[in-house]
């Protein structure tokens, strides 16, 4: 089908999100919350585009572009001063929540319209709410970690808010998460994470410590990998498999 | 308190691995014992095979659950829009200062959690406390501790 | 008894409207929230013991069996004017009695039920004077028409038979003969538009589900109801729960469906008990469950109890909920119409909506019709709550405007003080004023006034009421009912409220009305869900009707209609107070002081600025002035 995105003509899938059409046409759209490898929320709304059903329609309707599926004959507006203007209060509005999260300071320095500074969080902590960290562990298939309460409350935790056997300290929330929010402890021995300590493996060609034990087990558990995957580190099965290359090469 | 064969007999009312059932099965124990322990949420959720987390989260989002033990009697004060306008948020300052515990929280002794609700359905009696089932309705500030007192003589 | 055929209803609708017929006179005691409260439960007990004093038989509720029974006595559902209750109502003769004590009746037997005599002294009396001897008389009932509320307050809520003896499932009946496409084409061509809030045409909702391909299909009510100053859904499921049933079975048909489910709110067990009562009672009955009424079409409901969540209102919410997930709304560019529950086809209705369809298939799209506005036909019930003088639920055609509502039916504003404003539409609804009266109730003519119809909340205020404290409840309600999942909604929502509260407090700065109205815009077009979308609006009509009261707050620090409590202090004036003593021991603050029959004062060191004083006095004489907070 096609749509027009800022003029543009594109060619798209059904099923496909504006996004996805504009960043293959290198039109930018500024996201939060989405990641390419996870299913979208919608939370941030950071990348709200303006849609026309057709070219003559007058009505734009504001939509999330990482959610709102293509139609044919779309007429997209990425940059309208109404969308730049709502843009401008999602990030004043995340600057209030997180003033210590320098990402958003700096996105919100870029929009560069007139921000205004709404009353900052007391605690303010650097969690933005984008449920990347959550939408992560729930693809590895662990679901240690969900957002409770609800409302301005709303925050990401394990169960009770305490250890539970369901993390197994692999670490990809954090590794995910776009502010650096989500604390990690890292020693030869162990790795803390939602205050929780689990031990290390350490690889056998280098002893450099490279997953929890419990991931390993996890991993092994799902059996679809090879087992030098749970003994060596990526560098050293990196380093063994270029040696194996020079073998047959030579 | 025999609490554990409670929450057994409880859960076991539900067929199990059954997710739907959630909000329903945690109802009935709060229902049953007025409050979620973490002890309650786990079972409940190993009976429906639903993870813990979800659970939780749940247990956590939804307003009619309580996840510490509760007063013996329950205090509600209606801050619908009809009370509100008639001064409901006049009495919950009244209440916090006559008991000692605002909404939301448990008197010292135990003898009321407090809470706020919307409309009753007895805005024409507004502003209204419910004490239990019993429900006070016209409560003026200065009478709220006289009223409250009678209240909690009552059986 | 199961009824396997369409004839078997019709003769037990026979038996059950004979044995009526033979029954001399029948008392209604309400029992709705209010009278209860007022001591109906009481009056009920003390008339049955009265009436065995005296030798009378009483028929009580469906039981209707009771053949030597010459008198039945019927606990009803709210009957409407709960400011005035325990409220009775004796048929045939339509006699109307207000504020009835259990001491009173042994001559509410006597007089009333053993002979036909209309006790005139208890009669509600107007102004001027007149006795009301018939109910349809009382000007609060004279301008109303029923129609979802039919049967709420004159059925016995947890009687079948009752419901059956008043005409119920005769409307099934008719949409076992008709084609699901005429079904739905009665519906669309009635006119009606969903009671919960959004007007959408209920027949196009379920033609579009009805073409919908799948296998599966759901019906839904929505008994949620969110608004957090009205219960005019909990006293349908309470007082006609099987209405409800049948509305629904009737969509079951029209669209396809084998399975419903009421999503009630969890604050409401009276009206989860009585419709799983009625649930239990036409599934023994065959109205429910397999081969309804022998007729080959299979249709069954749940109860899914809410968990005390506002946004559990909004369609994909409420699904998530009844899937046992968090309800949180996901973002509407898919029509739940056509992936609803489990994915599949879901047509999901306001309670109000679903008691209106028996009433449509029964008697035509036409008549239907024929009441109300051409873009809004039919009624809209209301809860008339607030500062008004007859507090309680009506139904009124579309098209009365608020002035009637308000002024007629509602008696004007309680206390004879002037009218300031009234709030349609709960929280995502706004403020009218006084130029406003006279808009009619009406989906379109409502909305574009900056308010909404909603769901049936209608709340008078007062010149003591204060719009910056209303907008202020409204958007802190709405903060903490967001589900927290975008980022407009959660973060905005709680600084509007942040700012609203700044002007209660004085502490507001030049400048800051203008952000919260860009805010409020703000939050309006980015948030993800109807509850963010609409969040803004309680404010937005305050602002546009009301500005120079905001600005009051926040340039003069002062609030006029004295309910802001930092902003102000009470005095009494002397001229006015006859020194009665009412106001001395309302005062928590213990600020007042003064000899019977003395003028009293108030130390305004000592006021919290509470209002209490204010609200007693009979005279007049508290006044409102400003506290002067030092300049900030
Ligand atoms: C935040 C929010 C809360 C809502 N709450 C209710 C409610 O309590 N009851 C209701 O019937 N509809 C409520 N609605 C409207 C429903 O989403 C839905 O439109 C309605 O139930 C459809 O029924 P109707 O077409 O019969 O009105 C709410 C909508 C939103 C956005
Ligand atoms: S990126 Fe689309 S809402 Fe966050
Ligand atoms: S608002 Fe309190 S009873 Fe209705």
């Amino acid at each position: 089908m096609q749509l027009v995105i800022d003029g543009i003509p594109c060619t798209a899938e059904s099923g496909e999100t504006i996004l996805q059409v504009a960043r293959r046409n290198r039109i930018d759209i500024p996201t939060l919350c989405h990641h390419d490898a996870l299913e979208g929320v919608g939370a941030c709304r950071l990348c709200v585009v303006a849609v026309r059903a057709h070219a003559e329609a007058v009505d734009a309707q504001v939509v999330a572009s990482c959610m709102y599926a293509v139609k044919d004959g779309l007429q997209v507006d990425t940059a309208t001063p109404e969308v730049r203007r709502l843009r401008q209060t999602v990030l004043d509005l995340l600057a209030a929540r997180c003033p210590d999260a320098p990402e958003i300071q700096a996105l919100r320095e870029r929009m560069g319209g007139d921000a205004i500074d709404y009353a900052p969080a007391v605690d303010g902590s650097k969690c933005i709410m984008c449920y990347r960290c959550v939408r992560a562990c729930e693809a590895i298939g662990c679901n240690a970690i969900a957002a409770v309460n609800r409302g301005p409350q709303k925050e990401i935790a394990p169960p009770f808010f305490d250890a539970t056997q369901r993390c197994i300290g692999c670490g990809t929330c954090a590794a995910i998460c776009p502010t650096g929010h989500i604390a990690v402890t890292e020693t030869p021995q162990y790795r803390e994470i939602w205050s929780q300590r689990f031990a290390m493996a350490q690889c056998a060609g280098c002893g450099a410590p490279f997953m929890t034990e419990a991931t390993r087990e996890h991993l092994a558990g799902l059996g679809k990998l090879k087992p030098d995957y749970f003994t060596h580190c990526a560098a050293c099965r990196q380093r063994d498999a270029a040696a194996r290359f020079v073998r047959v090469g030579t | 308190m025999p609490r554990a064969p409670e929450l057994n007999d409880i859960v076991a009312k539900y067929p199990p691995g059954k997710p739907r059932a959630l909000l329903h099965l945690l109802q009935d124990i709060q229902t049953a014992q007025g409050y979620l322990s973490r002890e309650a949420i786990g079972a409940a959720a190993q009976h429906l095979g639903v993870t813990e987390t979800r659970a939780f989260q749940i247990a956590t989002f939804y307003k009619a659950f309580h996840l510490t033990p509760r007063g013996r009697q329950t205090l509600r004060i209606c801050t619908g829009t009809s009370c509100h306008i008639r001064g409901a948020m006049v009495l919950a300052d009244e209440v916090r200062k006559t008991l000692g515990a605002g909404p939301g929280a448990t008197t010292a002794d135990g003898a009321f959690s407090i809470e706020l609700v919307n409309c009753v359905g007895a805005c024409a009696l507004a502003p209204v406390l419910l004490v239990d089932g019993e429900m006070l309705g016209n409560v003026h500030p200065g009478t709220v501790a006289r009223r409250l007192k009678r209240a909690g003589e009552a059986p | 008894m199961k009824l396997t055929s369409v004839d078997m209803l019709a003769q037990r609708r026979e038996t059950l409207v004979q044995r009526t017929a033979a029954l001399a006179r029948e008392v209604r005691v309400c029992a709705g929230t209010a009278c209860v409260a007022a001591g109906a439960g009481k009056l009920s007990d003390a008339i049955q013991r009265e009436a065995a004093a005296q030798g009378l038989v009483l028929a009580v509720d469906g039981d209707a069996a009771d053949v030597e029974a010459t008198v039945r006595l019927v606990n009803t559902g709210c009957q409407g004017l709960c400011q005035a209750g325990p409220l009775v109502r004796v048929l045939p003769q339509d006699a109307f009695y207000c504020g009835v004590r259990p001491k009173q009746a042994a001559r509410l037997v006597s007089e009333a039920l053993q002979n036909n005599a209309v006790i005139a002294d208890w009669c509600a009396v107007s102004p001027q004077g007149q006795r009301y001897a018939t109910r349809a008389e009382v000007p609060f009932y004279r301008h109303q028409q029923p129609i979802a509320l039919e049967g709420c307050g004159a059925v016995a809520p947890e009687s079948l038979d009752d419901y059956i003896a008043h005409g119920g499932f005769a409307a099934l009946v008719r949409a076992l003969e008709m084609s699901p496409e005429d079904i739905v084409q009665t519906v669309e061509d009635a006119g009606l538009r969903g009671r919960g809030g959004g007007g959408f045409s209920t027949g196009r909702k379920w033609r579009i589900a009805a073409s919908a391909s799948a296998s599966e299909r759901y019906v839904i009510c929505n008994g949620d109801e969110g608004d957090p100053g009205a219960f005019m859904d909990c006293a349908i499921m309470e007082g006609d729960p099987f209405r409800i049933i049948e509305g629904m079975t009737i969509a079951a048909r029209a669209i396809g469906a084998q399975q419903g489910f009421i999503y009630v709110r969890h604050e409401y067990p009276k009206a989860v008990a009585r419709l799983d009562k009625a649930i239990v009672a036409c599934r023994e009955a065959g109205l429910l469950g397999a081969g309804i009424l022998g007729a080959g079409f299979d249709f069954d409901v749940e109860i899914a109890r809410g968990g005390g969540a506002f946004v559990c209102g909004e369609s994909t919410a409420l699904m998530r909920s009844i899937e046992g997930l968090v309800g949180e709304p996901r973002a509407n560019y898919v029509r739940s119409v056509q992936e609803g529950l489990y994915g599949q086809p879901t047509v999901l209705n306001n309670v109000e909506t679903f008691a209106c369809v028996p009433a449509i298939i029964a008697r035509g799209a036409a008549w239907f019709a024929a009441t109300g506005t051409p873009g809004s036909p039919g009624t809209k019930a209301f809860c008339l709550v607030g500062k008004v003088a007859h507090t309680g639920l009506i139904e009124v055609p579309m098209g009365t405007t608020l002035r009637q509502v308000i002024f007629d039916i509602g008696g004007g504003v309680l206390d004879g003080r002037p009218f300031k404003a009234v709030q349609t539409g709960g929280p995502s609804g706004g403020c009218l004023g006084e130029a406003q009266l006279d808009l009619p109730v009406d989906f379109d003519a409502l909305t574009a006034a900056g308010s909404m119809m909603g769901s049936g909340g209608m709340i008078v205020m007062d010149d003591r009421t204060c719009m910056v404290d209303v907008a202020h409840y409204y958007l802190s309600f709405l903060q903490s009912e967001s589900c927290g999942r975008c980022v407009p909604c959660r973060e905005g929502v709680a600084q509007f409220c942040h700012l609203l509260d700044t002007m209660r407090r004085g502490t507001a700065k030049p400048g800051d009305l203008d952000r919260a109205i860009r805010l409020a815009q703000d939050i309006a077009q980015a948030s993800l869900c109807g509850l963010g979308k609409s969040a803004p609006n309680p404010f937005l009509s305050a602002v546009t009707h009301f500005r120079a009261e905001f600005e009051a707050h926040i340039n003069d620090r002062t609030c006029s209609a004295g309910v802001c409590r930092d902003l102000t202090v009470f005095a009494i004036d002397a001229q006015n107070c006859t020194g009665c003593g009412l106001c001395a021991p309302a005062c928590p603050a213990d600020a007042i002081a003064g000899a019977p029959k003395q003028v009293h004062v108030i130390d305004a060191q000592k006021c919290t600025g509470c209002g209490a004083c204010r609200t007693v006095c009979r005279d007049d004489a508290v006044r409102a002035l400003p506290r002067n907070l030092p300049c900030n």
